[in-house]
């Protein structure tokens, strides 16, 4: 197929490369000449530093924080946190939607509940998780539950709920049980929204964990950045802002990733 | 062979806003291997007729009684095709297998041969959506003529599709039909598609469906349905059901 490829097809397929290059050139283009700018203007002391912080500054941060072997134990402190608490609110919300869309009734009885549970800003239950489950990490991951787990029942039992009257005739027609119905038709179908619901629960599952940490911890980058901002140590809160980014964006793309092994097998 | 006999049903429809009358009365017998085509105004409660047959709801009143000991199944086929993106053709005609707990090797082979049979083997591992509308409806069919079913129910499974295709499948499905001996019920609102596939045409009235006119057929010796559409006797007949439906 390769060798009768037209010479304007080949052009298309150059111009689109160099494109491509030429975007992600700007994309790290951007990053450098953003850091680059931060260092000179800090150092020119345009900037202070006091307040803003800077590059070198932010590095000799992050030595400080591994030689007194600090920085894993708050990496993996947030981290560890974000990630049970993804899983437990999104497996969780998942299986309380699976029983809703299995019971009717049942779903018509909670449905004003969980409507009043969604619009509830969850940050106002902080005191109460505090005095409930106690200070530490199970309060943090609680919050972090909290807030997912609400819109992760919504949208799955949403998805769940929209799959076709008419399939689900046909599979009816064959004799097929609601567990049939269920595994053969209702999970599969719903495999892409509970893909695009892991990656609103990717960005929600940060957003609880700093906030728990906001309000009671004892380590984690959520406390650094309260830490350092208690102590006016701005080069403490910029480093730890920084670190999150990055473990954010690199969480974004592993379900991405994800997305498209699972999108490859079912060819969508 | 009788194969099967609505009696007297009536059906009523329960709502918020009242109770209404689907159908009053209804009774005709379907033989062993014959084409019956419903036709009826739009909304008459054509569908709901299959839906008793396959029995996926139950008459208010009368009864449907199917002349077959054992392993009666009725097989439905739909406007839409309803295969399952995520699956190959192959998945998507084992489906009812599955759901039936039937697939052993003895059917796995069956169907792998309905397929072979109809040009569809050499697609086994395309998903639905690499394939034409005519060649879904005809996997579609595949997946349904799998489970051996006892009778064929048409609701209006040609209707998506274009003029083009339609005859042709058309013409493919009632080879099919006739090769396999099987009993077959459409439900259409196209008259002349009813009466280039049928033996016999069940014209309903409007709500509550009432059978207005049975009408028997004999276009068998003309050939294919396209054929049938196009002779001079089924000028005569849509004639009649024309007048009918008024």
């Amino acid at each position: 197929m390769t060798s009768n490829i037209s010479k304007e097809y080949k052009i298309y397929l150059k111009n689109k490369r160099i494109s491509r290059i030429l975007i992600a050139t700007a994309q790290i283009g951007l990053l450098i000449l953003i850091i680059a700018l931060w260092e000179v203007l800090a150092r020119l002391n345009v900037i202070d530093t006091f307040i803003m912080s800077c590059p070198s500054r932010i590095l000799k941060t992050i030595r400080d924080l591994y030689i007194s072997n600090t920085l894993f134990v708050h990496i993996f402190t947030t981290l560890y946190e974000t990630i049970i608490g993804f899983l437990i609110a999104t497996i969780g919300g998942t299986l309380i939607a699976l029983i809703l869309w299995w019971n009717d009734t049942l779903r018509k009885i909670l449905d004003p509940y969980i409507v009043v549970l969604n619009s509830l800003p969850k940050i106002a239950l902080g005191p109460i998780i505090i005095i409930w489950v106690g200070v530490g990490m199970s309060a943090i991951v609680t919050m972090d539950i909290l807030i997912m787990i609400v819109i992760t029942i919504i949208s799955m039992l949403n998805a769940f709920r929209q799959t076709e009257e008419s399939k689900i005739m046909l599979l009816k027609s064959m004799g097929a049980s609601k567990t049939q119905i269920l595994t053969k038709l209702v999970l599969p179908n719903s495999i892409p929204e509970f893909i695009s619901l892991l990656k609103i629960n990717i960005g929600l599952t940060w957003v609880g964990t700093i906030m728990g940490e906001y309000l009671v911890s004892k380590a984690g980058l959520g406390y650094l950045i309260i830490y350092g901002s208690q102590i006016f140590n701005l080069d403490l809160v910029m480093t730890s802002t920084i670190i999150l980014c990055i473990l954010a964006g690199a969480m974004y793309f592993v379900v991405a990733y994800i997305e498209k092994i699972i999108n490859k097998k079912f060819n969508n | 062979m009788n194969l099967l006999e609505l009696k007297d049903i009536t059906l009523t429809y329960f709502s918020d806003n009242g109770e209404t009358k689907a159908l009053e009365n209804i009774s005709f017998n379907v033989n062993d291997g014959e084409f019956i085509s419903i036709v009826g105004p739009s909304g008459c409660g054509k569908t709901t007729i299959l839906s008793l047959i396959s029995g996926l709801i139950k008459p208010t009143s009368g009864e449907v009684i199917i002349n077959q000991n054992d392993n009666f199944y009725a097989g439905y086929m739909f406007q839409k095709d309803n295969l399952f993106e995520w699956r190959t053709v192959l998945d998507n005609v084992y489906l009812g297998l599955e759901i039936r707990k039937m697939k052993t090797a003895e059917n796995i082979e069956y169907a792998n041969d309905l397929l072979k049979k109809y040009n569809l083997w050499e697609f086994r591992n395309k998903y639905p959506k690499q394939l034409s509308g005519g060649m879904r409806q005809r996997v579609a069919l595949i997946r349904t003529l799998a489970l051996k079913p006892s009778i064929l129910l048409l609701d209006e499974a040609f209707s998506a599709l274009d003029y083009q295709t339609r005859l042709n499948i058309c013409d493919d499905v009632y080879s099919i039909i006739k090769q396999m001996k099987l009993t077959a019920i459409l439900v259409t609102h196209d008259i002349s598609e009813a009466i280039s596939l049928s033996d016999k045409i069940i014209i309903l009235s409007s709500r509550p469906a009432t059978v207005k006119k049975e009408i028997s057929l004999n276009l068998n010796n003309i050939g294919t349905p396209l054929k049938r559409r196009e002779c001079p006797q089924a000028k005569e007949y849509f004639e009649t059901i024309w007048s009918e439906l008024m």
